[in-house]
């Protein structure tokens, strides 16, 4: 059976994708493998997106998609609607992410370690963001991976680029609204403070 | 508002102030001021492209594939757990019929109570027809483990 999903126009309205996955939930809870594969199409790419600006690394995005898929057909029963779908499904992304970021972590750890021990051994260490995004914003999705802290980030993504409303992140973040809006000013700053950098023709132009 | 004021709030302000449809201070000042409609606007562009960007990076798994993966991924699981169920049954049919054998005194002497030749005797057991039986004799000639599985 063909996946049906049109990503492109709900990746940019969260609310849209809610409201269009609503029935197939109820359908897919009750067992319906048809509705599961359904839902799986309209929420593949925001899945995907997510652990993207979770991970930062587009092959982490890929695994952790695929985590996120198995644990939704494990886990779907028990989403009782309280919530979003999409708030619910945005918490298993993102704790499948924090998994394999740990996960990763460890191994960086014991690759130092190895390093450390038999320094002959070198390992090369490349920059996957900068060959993939190389384009005139590759400073900038430097500076939201490297330089945002993880909470900021998450925020900024979350609300500036993807279009959710603080309220919404911080029911997915498990944050006060107002911890949302002090993330969201500090990495907005830190984003803009960059654009600026890249621009000195700007700064320029209040001094004519 | 003057410049130096609007220019600390752009950095912070949304998106919609900076896009000037907003009715805030920000935004009149935005209209009305050219270098921080320039600051703003480009602000704007570059978010937005930074959002394209990440948008456009697609999965590099189709999500046929993925699906299929995840089919896999269940059955693997759901197989571990057939084979799991079975053997945490027999060990705690073993458990509960050792537990409810006779403590035999330390020294290793038989019970007092049991009579003084025992002839070790295995039962015959006609398992039920959708299932298996193996008989386990214990040192006790009083007590045997018949699982049925």
């Amino acid at each position: 059976m063909a996946v049906q999903s049109d990503p492109g126009t709900l990746l940019s309205d969260p609310q849209q994708l809610n409201e269009a996955v609503r029935p197939l939930v109820w359908r897919a809870q009750a067992g319906d493998e048809e509705a599961f594969t359904r839902l799986v199409g309209w929420c593949y790419q925001q899945i995907h997106r997510w652990a993207l600006g979770l991970t930062g690394d587009p092959d982490d995005a890929d695994d952790v998609t695929q985590e996120v898929l198995v644990a939704l057909h494990w886990n779907l029963r028990s989403f009782e609607q309280r919530s979003r779908f999409t708030t619910w499904l945005y918490r298993i992304t993102r704790n499948s992410a924090l998994a394999l970021l740990r996960k990763r972590q460890r191994r960086e750890r014991r690759k130092r370690q190895a390093r450390h021990e038999n320094p002959g051994q070198t390992t090369e260490e490349t920059d996957r963001l900068e060959s993939l995004y190389a384009s005139d914003v590759a400073e900038l999705v430097r500076t939201l991976f490297q330089e945002l802290p993880d909470r900021q980030r998450d925020v900024f993504d979350l609300v500036d680029l993807q279009g959710h409303t603080p309220t919404e992140v911080a029911e997915m973040l498990d944050m006060k609204p107002v911890t949302v809006r002090a993330h969201l000013h500090r990495a907005r700053r830190t984003i803009r403070t960059a654009i600026l950098d890249r621009h000195p023709e700007i700064a320029e132009e209040y001094h004519r | 508002m003057n410049c130096t004021e609007a220019r600390e709030r752009i950095l912070e302000a949304d998106l919609a102030e900076l896009r000037e449809t907003g009715d805030s201070a920000l935004s009149k000042h935005i209209r009305l001021c050219a270098p921080c409609r320039t600051m703003a606007g480009r602000i704007l562009r570059d978010e937005l492209a930074l959002a394209r960007v990440l948008s456009e990076v697609p999965p590099r798994v189709e999500v046929e594939r993925a699906l299929l993966d995840k089919r896999r991924a269940a059955m693997l699981r759901r197989r571990r757990w057939t084979r799991l169920v079975p053997a945490l049954a027999a060990a705690g049919l073993a458990g509960v019929l050792l537990t409810q054998a006779p403590i035999l005194p330390i020294g290793g002497g038989p019970p007092a109570s049991l009579p003084a030749e025992v002839l070790p005797v295995t039962p015959s057991v006609d398992p039920p027809s959708d299932r298996s039986v193996v008989v386990f004799e214990t040192d006790n000639p009083n007590i045997v483990i018949i699982w049925l599985y």
